[in-house]
């Protein structure tokens, strides 16, 4: 290792490490101030690490490049322990260590993760992500979050074993063990080739590709009310981070992105856990990012990293508030919430906060980064593309901006009568707030941290007002819906979606399957012992003791055969 | 399947429930649309694509998209909409069927006599 890099400070993952190992030996107040102490103290070492940074080390031989930190790196740097700290924060109240270590070491590994220099590095930090965030779902110690927590960790596990299998791969084909740029048309053998796509599929589980989304639908809402604040910030996340460094520019994400960014909001419409709705308006917001990377331009990129960086801390701050609801009332259904805004007021006022945020309201974070996606999306000749962008924009106003703030808070009034969230939470609610009202008004705190330097201004004219009059007729639409009964009610019901085919679809073809083998394998079974019971008999009645081979024979027969051969033999001779 | 929605016994009150209070709401807020849809043809927008020329594009394609999506997801409920606890009775009442498998396999009812067999298998 670089001595040098020693005295200006550790690898930015290190003291979330030793902060989760010191919290699971501790116990009441030390626990609570390690747990906040921990991303504090990580911030002023990472803030001191020079801004090019490189640490080598030797393990087996190869040299791990165990920290590479670009202007990327540290701007996700920058956001996860914003996140972390948010988080602690909102979850210093709870209780038990499982949940604190978990979240220290989950927040560590995706940091880990986005300073990796190498395969390798990356392998073992994005395997870290899975098993330490499983915990956050399994803590909520129920049959249905044990057994979505085992699903989750399936899902993330293949992803893992995807990317080792690739990285092999690509390091066999001679390319560079960095992480880097990947091609998955060019390459210059059949390893690299099928490496690459190895990899690529690898990121896209873990960003939440259709079909492979259900791992985020299915076990966020699973997890606790804290620590669904701690899943939504990292994960999906260092899957983008990744997804830039090694596949900016790949056209094949532009299809994937629109297909992320438009059919997750027709489930969120209907859908009546809100926690499971925040999760759809997620992958549908990770599409609007999707697209960005596709795009490729330095302008995409700025625009899907700045939505990556906003969506933490708005889709954060919608996740706390449930939490919050979740923590109060004990459930998040919407058909069974409304009226809570009498209760709880400043979660309200933060949820609404967070609601213009991820809608693009101008003022809030969302908008100063969704326009750059947009515009890039339109100025690159892809027509079709911003219609169905702008449509998704639409529509997560309508799910998210809408429908999260108005059947929780407002809607039918439920009669729940709770307290206002507790003070830690409140915190680290209006510190997101603050956040998503400040970037909003002052876009250049966000744009001077981007990769590439741009000269960009969200607020126009043009860009305003239409932004507005599409905000504004989505929510008519809403209005007139509900005024003409046309607005589908929350039920209380479960939606299927692809993960049916894996909860149900698969298991079910399994027993049908191993019931039609079972009857076959009785009957093969039986004709065997059939077989097996002749067979038995005829050597019975051949061998057994009384049998022709095995009985007695007396002296006379004996000759008696003898003069026979005899007999045959002379008539032979002669 | 419990899918009416929560219906509430008692009366609402609040200042978000009373109705002069909503009826205002609502005026605003059509006077923000009427506003915003009338502004359309003052101001001057920068066009990039031919479908932006058409004048109210953005508010007109926002109502428009956002009935079309509710709707659309109304028919998607009829096919995909199950009982709130459907994955955790369907998985319930199959670890019951296969302990049941277990316990009593069908290959060992043709034969009542291997008790032994049966015992061990459990």
């Amino acid at each position: 290792m670089n001595l040098e890099i020693l005295s200006l400070g550790w690898p930015p993952f290190v003291i979330f490490f030793i902060g989760a190992l010191v919290a699971a030996c501790s116990r009441g107040m030390t626990q609570k101030i390690v747990v906040l102490a921990t991303p504090i103290l990580s911030f002023v070492n990472f803030y001191c690490l020079p801004d090019n940074l490189s640490v080598t080390q030797l393990v087996y031989g190869n040299n791990l490049e165990i920290v590479y930190s670009d202007k990327l790196a540290r701007l996700f740097g920058y956001l996860f322990h914003l996140a972390a700290l948010t988080g602690v924060i909102y979850a210093l109240k709870v209780k038990g260590t499982i949940q604190h270590v978990a979240a220290l070491a989950y927040a560590g590994c995706a940091i880990g993760a986005v300073f990796a220099g190498d395969w390798i590095t990356l392998f073992i930090f994005w395997e870290g992500l899975a098993l330490t965030s499983v915990f956050l779902i399994w803590a909520n110690r129920t049959e249905r979050s044990f057994q979505s927590g085992m699903r989750y960790l399936i899902m993330q596990v293949l992803s893992g074993m995807l990317l080792f299998a690739g990285a092999l791969l690509v390091m066999k084909s001679g390319l560079p063990a960095k992480v880097g740029a990947l091609s998955l048309t060019n390459n210059i053998d059949l390893h690299a080739s099928i490496g690459s796509w190895l990899i690529f599929i690898a990121f896209g589980i873990k960003a939440g590709f259709p079909l492979f989304h259900t791992w985020i639908t299915d076990s966020y809402p699973e997890a606790t009310y804290s620590g669904s604040v701690f899943l939504t910030a990292f994960t999906t996340k260092v899957a983008i981070y990744v997804l830039i460094r090694c596949f900016a520019g790949t056209e094949l994400l532009i299809p994937i992105g629109l297909t992320m960014a438009c059919f997750p909001i027709f489930f969120a419409v209907i859908e009546n856990d809100l926690r499971r709705v925040l999760t759809y308006s997620m992958i549908n917001q990770i599409g609007f990012m999707i697209c960005g990377i596709g795009i490729g331009t330095e302008l995409a990129i700025n625009g899907a990293v700045a939505t990556a960086f906003n969506h933490v801390i708005y889709k954060g701050l919608l996740m706390m508030t449930m939490g919050a609801v979740l923590y109060r009332v004990g459930h998040v259904r919407g058909s069974d919430l409304g009226g809570l805004y009498r209760s709880m007021p400043i979660t309200t006022v933060c949820c609404i906060i967070g609601a213009a945020s991820i809608s693009a309201f101008p003022l809030f974070s969302g908008f100063v980064s969704k326009a750059i996606i947009m515009g890039e999306m339109l100025h690159e000749g892809h027509t079709i593309g911003w219609l169905l962008l702008l449509f998704a924009a639409a529509g997560v106003f309508h799910h998210a901006g809408i429908k999260i703030p108005y059947f929780a808070f407002f809607a039918h009034d439920s009669g729940i009568k709770v307290k206002e969230a507790p003070t830690n939470m409140l915190i680290a609610m209006c510190i997101s707030s603050a956040l998503c009202i400040g970037i909003g008004t002052n876009p250049q705190l966000l744009y001077q941290l981007l990769p590439y330097a741009m000269d960009y201004s969200p607020y126009d004219l043009t860009h305003v007002v239409t932004q507005l009059q599409l905000l504004f007729f989505s929510a008519l639409a809403f209005v007139l819906l509900n005024l003409w009964g046309q607005y589908p009610p929350e039920l209380r019901s479960v939606n299927l979606d692809s993960d049916w085919f894996i909860r149900r679809g698969f298991p079910a073809t399994y027993r049908t399957l191993s019931r039609m083998f079972s009857a076959a394998n009785q009957r093969v079974g039986m004709a065997w012992s059939h077989f097996w019971h002749v067979k038995v008999n005829f050597l019975k009645k051949s061998s057994g003791p009384y049998g022709v081979l095995s009985r007695g024979w007396g002296a006379n027969n004996m000759i008696f055969i003898v003069i026979l051969l005899l007999g045959a033999l002379l008539f032979y001779d002669f | 399947m419990n899918t009416q929605p929560h219906n509430n016994p008692h009366q609402s009150s609040g200042f978000f429930y009373r109705k002069e209070v909503i009826r205002w709401i609502l005026i605003i807020f059509y006077l923000c649309c009427a506003g915003l849809f009338v502004a359309d043809f003052f101001i001057h927008r920068h066009i990039v694509t031919d479908v932006e020329r058409f004048k109210t594009f953005y508010a007109l394609y926002g109502l428009i998209a956002c009935v079309v999506l509710v709707l659309l997801a109304k028919l998607m409920r009829v096919v995909l909409i199950k009982e709130e606890n459907y994955y955790d009775e369907t998985e319930a009442s199959e670890d019951f069927l296969n302990k049941q498998d277990l316990e009593h396999p069908e290959y060992l009812n043709d034969a009542p006599h291997d008790n032994s067999n049966s015992a061990s298998r459990k």
